[in-house]
């Protein structure tokens, strides 16, 4: 499936895209859930880049609630979901620093980011107030949460307290 | 945007369902713009609310403007500018409440601002800027 993207993929990014034209069609056959959200892109263009995301550094994926039990909670590596909102400011900076996290974690933590206002039940169950959370998982467990901004070394001190359990 | 509209359209055929995913549902909400008056109005407030309370806006001009259109966005839909960086069971009930409405209670009280829209001199993300421009908003909203 990944190769109908490819010409969709190029030098345009994706602004240009009405935010009512076709990407009602994509996400009937394609559920972007396993595409990562981009610095400044939103979520809505992240199935235009899926291509450059294949072959590039490994970013923070998109999680929904349909693959939230397979990519979280039975994943063998441990996890690190950052909830963010659609127009929230500050998780937007965060989303960088996770995506820089999930290259330099590869291997040992899968990163992802979940929206609260596509996914409420999900943001309910983990009683998701204030965003971003930043929340880590091992062996389907929650074992950390990180609310709001904070430096990345922050985010780096709660992996690795997860990562030495 | 029309060119890239034929693109897509090869892999239409495989979605069997034409009617069982509404994008009114999941899609436009999170997509829509909101509208230019409320985002001016939005603006406005911010640097005036900025002015009064001593704060400044963040380095990232960026972080300001998605606030100020997440506001704008909740003006357009609620009815009124509740914080759009946080997560609400019921965002209806949350606008007639009052707390999360901007100027939200923390702020008017602490000077707490978690959306990072409002902050004091000494926070490390405050620029020196109590002003920000529609072109601004533009500009740094454009690629998303």
């Amino acid at each position: 499936m990944a190769a109908s993207f490819s010409f969709s993929t190029p030098q345009t990014l994706p602004n240009r895209i009405s935010p009512h034209s076709n990407l009602n069609s994509l996400r009937l056959f394609s559920p972007p859930s396993n595409l990562r959200l981009n610095r400044g892109v939103t979520a809505r263009n992240t199935s235009l880049t899926l291509n450059i995301q294949c072959i590039s550094q490994p970013k923070a994926e998109m999680v929904t609630k349909d693959s939230w039990n397979k990519m979280i909670l039975e994943s063998e590596t441990p996890v690190l979901v950052e909830f963010y909102a659609s127009w929230c400011g500050p998780c937007r900076m965060v989303h960088r620093v996770i995506d820089e996290l999930a290259a330099e974690y590869e291997g040992k933590l899968k990163c992802f980011v979940l929206n609260t206002d596509n996914d409420l039940q999900i943001a309910e169950d983990y009683e998701i107030k204030a965003v971003p959370v930043v929340m880590l998982f091992k062996n389907g467990e929650k074992c950390d949460s990180v609310i709001g901004t904070m430096p990345k070394d922050f985010y780096i001190a709660a992996i690795e307290r997860v990562l030495k359990q | 945007m029309i060119p890239q509209a034929s693109s897509f359209n090869i892999a239409v055929p495989l979605s069997g369902s034409p009617l069982g995913c509404s994008r009114h549902r999941h899609v436009v909400r999170a997509q829509a713009e909101p509208s230019e008056k409320s985002v001016e109005i939005m603006r406005k407030f911010s640097e005036q609310y900025a002015r009064k309370s001593g704060t400044y806006f963040c380095v990232d001009k960026g972080v300001t403007a998605v606030v100020i259109k997440g506001l704008a966005d909740h003006k357009d839909t609620l009815g009124a500018p509740l914080c759009p960086c946080r997560h609400y069971d019921d965002k209806p009930a949350e606008v007639a409440q009052g707390f999360w409405n901007c100027p939200c209670v923390p702020m008017r009280e602490r000077k707490e601002c978690h959306c990072m829209l409002f902050l004091t001199p000494e926070n490390d993300f405050a620029g020196n800027d109590q002003a920000i421009s529609l072109e601004d908003i533009r500009a740094t909203t454009a690629n998303m």
